[in-house]
């Protein structure tokens, strides 16, 4: 055996030997020109790749967790084949295995992530107006969590979990997304992303008290009073119909999954409540929801369907809008029991569009909730005001989430729920 | 390095005068010893010369240009013990050398070559390895290479997935090595590392395979070897096996010529439930009546229709194939050619169509193939070959499966009650039938396989070999959907039309160099040493663009579109391995093998470098040792155990971590992609086997079993890491254990042999267990991500891919699981009655009166409320999580069976009488622990939008609703009636999410009639007077006959096919029928000639 041993080392030996040196001639060096590595991001170069990176992300993370969230609620209903929208419709919002919840988490977590991680890469270059964009990916991905989920987890980076904010914790996103609004304006970015910001900022404050309103639901007080003057102060910085939008388009490849899902796929479609469907019920056939005072089809939502129709899986999600800033400041009149100042803004709003001003025709708090229902169609804010003005949709059945327990949102799904040992 | 080619070429000088020394001739005869009957094809090789020659039509051999001197000759012969003779050549002179053989179940002596380094006898091996002789198969139902797999051998399972026309198996040997890397084994074709993918672009089911692309008429035989003990040498991509094609050289004679043609026809089997369904008003059932011409219909009148029968046609299929081989000394070839044709079973013709439309899509699959090798034998010590084969195939097909646009799926979703002109069959959503047939899906391959070789032998005791192979793929598949695609205005998705495309360029590079030094080095021990090194280059270049919305009708490339996308991946593996074996032989009867590879990767992580395979093997063949005296009937018996390591590399980039391109409105932008883990290396599959052939009664009875068990350690887990972290993916990593172990039993009988007449049976059968030892931590991974109808899980403790689901609660007698009236507590029957006793029809739809006002209740907006079939988990009350610390959450996660049974395997037999006619058999069966996720019926049966349209799920929901009907179809609102439908709605009907795998899962066991044949060999002074040296009719079948208790389509139907998903879907995103075509009958007509 020794012998042996003894004559097959050199053969071996020579073996290796010839191995090791075709390695180190570098045939085991393969390109790999499909990707970035981590040091690339080191460089300088990368901030506004980073930054742009940033907003698809928060683009596409806005739309598939809108998808869920809308069906959820009365603006969308299920009319394909995939039951859990339907369970979504029928205002199950808290299982946490619902595919679609499931399949949007990890988005919504990848753009949180990049949002503090790009941020703190782009900090370190110093400050740019990539910072400043990416501050506010970073307040609307915060401000999004905030208003769509029950609880979150923030913190987690790479392969370290992080436990989750708590249900009790959400609205301290809301502060998270107040200072990075505050930091990107300190950069004085101007232009439409300064616009923007104002108006990130007004809403942020106003979501946060609406956040209050529904943890726990507070159906006899709905009505909040905040982030009036930030409101004014984006107006007077806007457009008259001035909205920031997040852009999806063909051009470059990035898709709303919400309208991929509504236009191409057909699982779901707009409510019978806001249209007339088409014989085979998986399509808008037309726009039926009246405005509250003239009786016509309302014009703005009329014209937000038909686009979004026309615009296939490529639907454009607003953000920040004058038309929300009008809203806050309604609302905050009606809270504080100014109906002047309530009417001057709400007709602001209706002069938009050409509607008869309001002059007392109907219920104010009525018509600031459709007002609100209409203007606000699929930006996400629809679910906290079935709570807290105590609707139900049509599609809610009475045994779901949604009906038993108000005040329900989306949860931490089982993606992260099986992944992350820090939560119970 | 002068002085070495120098050496080089002065032995290669030394060699060649051999040629001109004196030489002789030895001719002769080969019959079968008992029936005296020549023995056709049975080879005579001189192994001092490396030569030898194959015996005619009439057993004849000749051997020309032998020099003078004594050589042991080997005669060997498929299904014939092995013979050696001794024979003297004379300068100038022939000698006749005339032998019989004895037909033999078991054949030791067989040589192979695939993980042995070079040609060695079976009986020196410690480890199985199987043979599939093509010779064997000649008179079989055989159109594919999948088909010459099929059911051939214990522990091989050919997963057909589906019977769409050109959809090709996915292969599986000893179950799965692995947890996240591809499970199929790697293939080898005359040497050459091939492409052993598969897949089509753009649909999961419908895939055909790689593999197919060979033509099997030239294959002479495959070899396989089935884990890792046994294919050690073959390092980092081996622990799922290999399997080895050697495609037929030329003998040394005149050219003889093949050509056979075979004429299929293909139908598939009436396996669907038909549609059903019922109108709710007058004016439905009106509508009903005028599109499904039906008079007189009233609402909640059951009616039914076959829309997926309705589809079929009688398909046909055409081969045609020729082949020439011979030689002269020094030198042999063999070429062949051969065109197949199929345009299968799918019809969708007679279409009601507007003007001018017509039904786009077909299923055709066209494969023209070639073969060519060269031997040249310079000199009895050198040998050059050259092999290369060329396929050039197109396949059209339709979407299929679970996809939405599908043509079966959307039949099968269709309801009689949605019938209009525009919508056919009443599809639901998302397409009608009509609109779906004009999306057309298309792939075109051409592949060319070729290799040279060189084999040297210097010295008497060294041989060195050298093999250099390409096997480059390209593969373009197109989907189509024309402008205006949606003919019948239903389908809203790219209605002005779209172009995807994806070419895919594969290139596999091998180079094998090896020596081989034998060495008797006393007269009872022998030694054998192989030393080498392999290599392979893996390239892949992707190109995939994709175009929506052309400006008008006609266009038909990406560029006219108004939105168009392209894509570039560029993926490239390097492997270089080195590996030596020694083989030591006792007396003849005992060989002891040990060996390894050393192993280097481009793929494993900067951390990694090198890996090491071992491998020992023993074999002890009592029955060749001197001592031997049978025992009892026991003719030949060998014992063998082999114990080894192979691997499973990561993918190419999994390593590294990587950021990706994601481009914004604001302009090009990176995102995360890959985490990386730079310790990442192959995980180690250790394999040991145990085994014993034995030959009874003169081994005209034969019994192989081998028992193996399986380790993997360092098991790449694609482990799911927080998503709120980052990165979406999944990440390799070194983490898990998984365990296999399995019996393979093969019985071969010769029961009766006479010149006129033979029965031969056989039977084989393989036991496996499988089981996830070891997540390293990792969560259970979720096979089909979020999507909740694949129940299909990777969980500790389990085997893989078994289902996890949901289970109703189990409840006291007299109580059902469900709590309609909101009390949190199961509903007795008597609070269901209550419950059911107040709903009503009205105008249609069930609503309810509970404030008893004699009315419809609304809700608090005025709308009526209205009910249906309870399916939410607030109304069906579910059994809780068992076992909440296996990392599952939620309530679906009760154990529902696994996909892979317990038992499969085949038995089969040939029976020749007359002399001249012979009918040949094979049926597979799967049993035990199988279970088949029937995906297909819980959409038909529980889905309120697109199901609920079998002829039981039907039935439910109308007595649901009406509580019974009278004789004019009015509703009778009998509780009793609704409760005897909620309970079959509960225990039969009600699945899908979320209630996942409820009523869904079921079991599967099978017994398929895979093969018959019935040939008639026309004799041969018929043929020779039609100047033909051999003609033959056959006609056969496949795919016969099915018995199964599963209630679903086809347990062998599978949501994917071959290359269908990413590598975990591949792997055990199984047993799960979801919408595709049954698997059809073939019939299937030969002619064979030789002349």
């Amino acid at each position: 055996m020794n012998r042996w041993k003894k004559g097959l080392t050199p053969v071996l030996a020579a073996l290796l030997i010839a191995v090791f040196s075709m390695a180190g001639c570098g045939i085991l060096d393969v390109e790999n020109p499909n990707n970035l590595i981590e040091d690339d991001l080191d460089n300088p170069a990368a901030a506004e790749p980073m930054a742009n990176g940033v907003e698809a992300a928060v683009t596409r993370a806005l739309s598939y967790i809108l998808a869920p969230y809308s069906v959820g609620t009365d603006e969308c209903t299920w009319v394909g084949s995939r039951d859990a929208w339907g369970q979504l419709d029928a205002g199950a919002l808290d299982f946490a295995g619902n595919e679609f919840t499931d399949q949007a988490f990890p988005y919504v977590g990848e753009a949180r992530w990049m949002t503090d991680e790009f941020r703190g890469r782009l900090e370190s270059f110093g400050g740019s107006e990539s910072l400043a964009r990416v501050y506010f990916y970073h307040a609307i991905i915060y401000t999004t969590i905030a208003d769509m989920f029950d609880d979150f987890v923030i913190g987690s980076d790479r392969t370290e979990p992080a436990p989750p904010v708590g249900d009790a914790n959400m609205a301290s996103l809301y502060d998270t997304a107040l200072a990075s609004v505050n930091s990107a304006l300190a950069l004085n970015p101007g232009g439409d992303l300064q616009t923007a910001l104002l108006a990130m900022k007004a809403r942020i404050i106003y979501s946060k008290a609406v956040w209050a309103k529904v943890n726990p639901v507070d159906t006899a007080n709905p009505l909040v009073n905040a982030g009036g003057a930030e409101a004014q102060a984006a107006l007077n910085a806007m457009d008259p119909d001035y909205r920031f939008q997040l852009i999806t388009d063909g051009g470059f490849q990035l898709e709303s999954y919400m309208a991929d899902q509504i236009n191409d796929r057909l699982e779901f479609t707009f409510a019978d409540t806001w249209v007339q469907r088409n014989d085979a019920g998986n399509k808008v056939d037309h726009v039926t929801f009246p405005d509250m005072i003239d009786g016509i089809v309302h014009p703005y939502l009329d014209a937000f369907i038909t686009d979004f129709v026309a615009a296939r899986q490529y639907a454009d999600m607003t953000i920040v809008s004058a038309r929300e800033m009008h809203l806050i400041l309604a609302e905050a009149a009606l809270a504080s029991g100014d109906m002047g100042g309530f009417t001057t803004h709400i007709n602001n709003l209706r002069t938009l569009d050409g509607l008869t001003p309001y002059s007392g025709q109907v219920d104010a708090q009525a018509l600031l909730e459709e007002s609100r229902a209409v203007n606000l169609f699929l930006q996400g804010r629809r679910l906290a005001d079935l709570y807290r003005f105590d609707i139900m949709s049509p599609e809610w059945e009475s045994s779901t989430s949604a009906v038993t327990r108000p005040g329900t949102f989306l949860p931490i799904t089982k993606v992260e729920v099986e992944a992350n040992p820090l939560i119970n | 390095m002068k002085r070495w080619i120098l050496s080089l070429f002065i032995l290669l000088v030394l060699g060649l005068p051999l040629q001109a020394v004196a030489q002789g001739t030895i001719k002769g005869t080969v019959t079968d010893a008992n029936t005296q009957e020549p023995l056709i094809g049975a080879q005579v090789v001189i192994p001092a010369l490396t030569t030898g020659a194959v015996t005619d039509f009439d057993g004849m051999y000749e051997i020309p240009n032998v020099p003078a001197g004594e050589y042991e000759f080997e005669i060997r012969y498929i299904g014939y013990r092995s013979a050696t003779e001794t024979v003297t050549v004379a300068s100038g002179q022939t000698v006749t050398l005339n032998v019989s053989l004895n037909e033999s179940a078991i054949n030791l002596d067989e040589v192979v070559v695939t993980g042995a380094g070079g040609p060695v006898e079976k009986r020196k091996l410690g480890n199985s390895i199987a043979t599939i002789d093509a010779s064997a198969l000649e008179t079989a139902p055989i159109q594919t290479f999948s088909d010459v797999l099929q059911g051939r051998e214990p522990g091989l399972v050919g997963l057909p997935s589906g019977g769409q026309t050109g959809e090709g198996t996915r292969i599986r040997i000893r179950g799965s090595a692995s947890l996240s890397q591809s499970n199929e084994p790697i293939i080898y074709i005359d040497g050459v590392r091939a492409n052993n993918g598969g897949g089509l672009t753009f649909n999961g089911g419908g895939s055909p395979s790689r593999l197919d692309d060979i033509n099997p008429e030239a294959i002479e035989r495959v070899e396989i070897l089935k884990g890792a003990a046994a294919a050690t040498l073959y390092g980092s991509e081996a622990s799922n096996g290999v399997i080895q094609i050697f495609t037929k050289r030329g003998a040394v004679g005149p050219p003889r010529f093949t050509f056979q043609t075979q004429q299929a026809a293909i139908a598939y089997p009436k396996a669907y439930d038909n549609n059903v369904g019922f109108a709710r008003t007058q004016a439905q059932a009106d509508t009903m009546a005028r599109w499904l011409g039906a008079s007189g219909l009233r609402p909640f009148q059951l009616v039914e229709r076959e829309f997926m029968e309705d589809l079929y046609e009688t398909g046909y299929g055409q081969t045609y194939s020729a082949s020439v081989s011979g030689g002269a000394p020094g030198i042999t070839y063999y070429a062949s050619a051969r065109w197949q044709d199929e345009d299968g079973p799918f019809g969708g013709n007679d279409r009601r169509y507007p003007q001018g439309v017509s039904t786009l899509v077909e299923d055709i699959v066209n494969r023209a193939q070639a073969t060519a090798s060269l031997n040249i034998f310079p000199t009895d010590k050198l040998q050059f070959r050259v092999t290369s084969s060329y396929t050039d195939s197109y396949l059209q097909t339709m979407d299929s499966n679970n996809n939405i646009y599908g043509v079966p799926s959307l039949a099968q979703f269709s309801k009689p009650e949605l019938v209009k002109f525009n919508n056919e069959t009443g599809t639901v959503a998302f397409a009608t039938v009509n609109e779906s047939m004009q999306q057309v899906l298309e792939q075109n391959v051409r592949r060319f396989v070729g290799s040279i070789g060189t084999n040297y032998r210097p010295l008497e005791m060294l041989t060195l070999d050298a093999t250099f192979g390409v096997d480059f793929t390209s593969q373009k598949d197109t989907d189509v959907r024309g402008f205006g695609w949606n003919i019948d205005g239903f389908s809203g998705s790219e209605t002005d039309g779209s172009r995807d495309y994806r070419n895919t360029n594969t290139i596999e590079l091998t180079f094998d160099v090896k020596g081989t030094l034998q060495n008797q080095i006393t007269p009872k021990i022998e030694s054998t040493l192989l030393f080498g090194s392999q290599g392979f280059i893996t390239k892949e270049d992707i190109l995939d663009g994709a175009g929506i919305n052309f400006p008008g009708p006609g266009f038909n490339v990406t560029g006219a579109a108004e939105i168009e996308d392209v894509e570039e991946i560029f993926e490239e593996i390097v492997n270089v391995g080195v590996f030596f074996q020694e083989q030591v032989g006792l007396n003849n009867f005992i060989y002891l093998t040990i060996g390894g590879r050393l192993d280097a990767n481009s793929a494993f992580g900067s951390d990694f470098s090198t890996i090491f395979y071992p491998k020992v093997s023993a074999s002890f063949i009592p029955s060749d040792a001197n001592f031997w005296r049978p025992i009892g009937p026991i003719s030949s018996l060998r014992f063998r155990a082999a114990l080894g390591q192979s691997g499973l590399q990561p993918g190419a980039f999994d390593a590294l971590t990587t950021y990706t391109s994601f481009t914004s409105n604001s302009g090009p932008g990176i995102s995360p992609e890959n985490l990386g883990n730079p310790e990442l290396k192959p995980e180690i599959s250790t394999e040991w086997e145990l085994g014993m052939e034995t030959g009874l009664f003169q081994d005209r009875l034969a019994v192989e079993a081998t028992y193996w068990d399986r380790v993997v350690k360092d098991a790449l887990v694609a482990r799911q890491f927080p998503t709120s972290g980052g990165f979406r993916e999944t990440q390799l990593d070194n983490i898990g254990e998984l365990k296999g172990r399995g019996l393979e039993v093969a019985v071969n009988a010769l029961i009766y042999n006479s010149a006129s007449t033979s029965v031969n049976v056989f039977a084989n059968a393989a036991y496996l267990w499988e089981q996830v030892s070891d997540m390293g931590g990792a969560p259970p991974i979720k096979v089909g991500g979020a999507y909740p109808r694949y129940r299909n899980y990777l969980v500790e403790g389990y085997a893989p891919g078994t289902n996890f689901g949901a289970q109703l609660l189990n409840v006291p007698a007299g109580s059902l699981p469900v709590d309609l009236n909101g009390d949190g507590s199961p509903d007795t029957e008597q609070q269901a009655l209550d419950f059911l006793g107040s709903l009503f029809v009205d105008d249609g739809k069930l609503v309810g009166d509970f404030d008893g006002d004699g009315a419809a209740d609304v809700n608090n907006q005025g709308d009526v409320i209205t009910y249906g079939l309870p399916n939410t988990t607030s109304l069906v009350l579910l059994e809780p999580n068992p076992n909440p610390a296996e990392g599952l959450s939620g309530n679906l996660t009760h154990v529902l069976g696994k996909p892979t049974p317990d038992w499969a395997g085949s038995i089969g037999g040939s029976v020749k009488f007359l002399r001249n006619f012979t009918v040949t058999t094979l049926f597979e069966y799967k049993t035990g622990n199988y279970y088949v996720n029937n995906l297909t019926g819980a959409f038909r049966q529980a889905n309120p939008v697109i199901g609920r349209n079998t002829p039981s799920s039907a039935a439910v929901e109308l007595d649901y609703i009406t509580g019974g009907t009278d004789g004019s179809g009015t509703p009778q609102n009998s509780a009793e009636v609704r409760l005897d439908a909620l309970q079959r709605w509960l225990n039969n009907e009600l699945a899908l999410s979320p209630f996942s795998g409820l009523n869904t899962i079921k079991k599967a066991d099978f017994l398929r009639w895979r093969e018959l044949s019935l040939t008639y060999n026309v004799p041969r002074s018929f043929a020779q007077r039609v100047r033909l040296r051999n003609l033959s009719f056959t006609v056969a079948g496949r795919n016969l006959a099915l018995w199964t208790k599963y209630d679903g389509v086809d347990p062998e139907l599978n949501a994917i096919g071959r290359g269908g998903g990413n590598d975990l879907d591949d792997n055990f995103l199984d047993g799960v029928e979801a919408f595709g075509f049954a698997i059809p009958r073939r019939f299937i007509f030969t002619m064979r000639m030789g002349f």
